[in-house]
């Protein structure tokens, strides 16, 4: 049974065919080393793509769980989850760019009404906040969805047409893709129970300074206080809780300037920032500018009402990792928030007088988070 | 119950486990190597025993090296255990107290009773801690 190992060390004979070997192996290594290397990346993400799957799969079976024992449907709504998750959102076209911001704006109201409707059919027993929760449980679920489906696609087109260039792309960005889906699993459990996630620093800090005052709602899913800071008129805006919501800060912000003839010495707006690798979560930054993310439309309303009345605006940013926002809110977020509400304090003090307005806007998912 | 095994069986669980058997008697034959190596080494033949040697260290490394892979993909399949805490603060004597994450809870929501004087407590915070013995990065 040994034998084969003395092959390279017996008679003539045997090291010819011990040299006719090694030169067969290496002639194998040199002609297909680039097949060996492909099937190497092709098995490689065929494991990712597994847990891709079971993580969708996962986050599908809490959507109907959830739908079931939150909404209390007379049918089985697996059916229409299982429709739900094949949506998708058509951008308006780039041709003609000129008024496309109200374009985007329709689009998604349409889409948030829509959605907001098939849940309630879902979910007849669930109310507004729960409706909300349920409405962003379903959004994480399509998400992941929807990237276990383009990861698939590259995948198997890579896989058919043996193209080492789609493949190792593939490959390349494979550890950021499964970050993603790993926060995508966080997000499906908070939304599932209703807890804040790392996104709704902002709001948080905005439900912070308004807690204890009369808040009235201001725009679509949006409330306001009026709250006395040092002599300070402050209007402190975000996104009404504790359901599940963005809101439309843009339209508050431009109706509170509205309401006050235009007359505000300054904006503040609080809002998450993805760090960067090294930065702590929880940090905070002061910046100059509209802090929103999303599409750009609520951005773009802000800034129209600043231009118009000539209002500097200032951000404070609190940070944390990509995956850190979209799961539950970790507590060197919150103890971001509380350094948050001091800096918000010092630059009304440092920035205005006595007796002017500031408008300070919580930006962020309000989910779990009242106010 | 019946959606969660056929999700396993998708995933390819029963693969996993013939994977796992092979890398184990991989182990064993390379254990068993090393020890006939030995054997030779004593009573002098040290070529064989050189090879048998390296093939047995070779083949104990790799089958370590598979076996640890293997289980860090296991315990990525493991659904996330979360630990979200709640805190609830007395407005009127400022008693404090953490507890599990109750599904329902939100900040700012009316809670239980203050222990030391009674008054309804409010929900100041919820965070999540850290992560149970098994669960996502």
């Amino acid at each position: 049974m040994f034998q084969v190992f003395q092959i390279f060390g017996g008679d003539a004979t045997q090291s010819i065919i011990g040299y006719i070997i090694s030169f067969a192996f290496f002639m194998i290594f040199i002609m297909f080393w680039g097949k060996i290397q492909v099937y190497t990346w092709l098995r490689e993400i065929e494991g990712a793509l597994n847990r891709i799957k079971f993580i969708r799969d996962e986050a599908r079976r809490i959507s109907i769980e959830t739908v079931k024992s939150v909404g209390k449907p007379k049918e089985d709504p697996t059916q229409k989850i299982d429709q739900f998750l094949e949506y998708f959102f058509i951008e308006p076209t780039g041709m003609d760019p000129s008024g496309i911001v109200w374009k985007f704006d329709h689009l998604l109201d349409v889409r948030d009404l829509r959605f907001k409707d098939e849940v309630r059919v879902m979910a007849p027993e669930a109310d507004e906040a729960q409706v909300n929760n349920l409405e962003n449980l379903l959004e994480a679920s399509l998400d992941l969805n929807m990237i276990y489906k383009v990861v698939r696609h590259y995948y198997l087109f890579g896989k058919k047409t043996s193209s080492q260039f789609i493949i190792i792309q593939l490959q390349m960005i494979m550890p950021l893709i499964m970050q993603i889906v790993d926060a995508y699993m966080g997000a499906v459990n908070a939304f599932s129970t209703g807890q804040p996630i790392g996104d709704g620093a902002g709001a948080f800090v905005a439900a912070k300074m308004m807690h204890g005052t009369e808040a009235r709602k201001i725009a679509k899913d949006m409330v306001v206080s009026e709250v006395p800071i040092d002599g300070r008129r402050v209007f402190v805006t975000k996104a009404e809780g504790p359901g599940g919501n963005v809101g439309k800060p843009g339209d508050a912000i431009k109706t509170i300037i509205d309401e006050c003839d235009g007359k505000v010495s300054m904006i503040i707006m609080i809002d998450a920032q993805v760090k960067l690798e090294g930065e702590n979560s929880g940090d905070t930054a002061e910046a100059i500018g509209a802090a929103i993310g999303g599409v750009g439309t609520e951005k773009y309303k802000i800034e129209e009402a600043l231009f118009k009345y000539k209002i500097p605006v200032n951000a404070i940013l609190i940070k944390e990792s990509i995956q850190e926002a979209i799961s539950p809110m970790k507590k060197e977020v919150v103890n971001g928030v509380e350094k948050t509400i001091a800096v918000v304090k010092r630059l009304i003090n440092e920035r205005t007088k006595p007796g002017d307005t500031v408008i300070v806007a919580g930006i962020g998912n309000t989910i779990g988070i009242g106010q | 119950m019946g959606e969660r095994q056929r999700t396993w069986r998708e995933i390819g669980v029963s693969n996993l486990f013939l994977y796992f058997i092979m890398l184990v008697a991989l182990f064993v034959l390379s254990i068993w190597f090393l020890y006939v190596g030995l054997n030779y080494y004593t009573r002098g033949e040290f070529e064989t025993a050189a090879m048998m040697i390296l093939a047995g260290f070779f083949g104990s490394g790799l089958s370590l090296l598979v076996l640890r892979r293997l289980r860090r993909r296991m315990i990525l399949l493991q659904p996330p255990v979360l630990n979200v805490v709640t805190v609830e603060q007395c407005d009127k004597c400022g008693f404090k107290n953490m507890k599990k994450f109750e599904h329902g809870d939100y900040v700012f929501k009316k809670a239980d009773k203050c222990p030391k004087c009674g008054e309804l407590t409010t929900i100041t915070s919820i965070y999540f801690e850290g992560l149970g013995k098994k669960g996502y990065p």
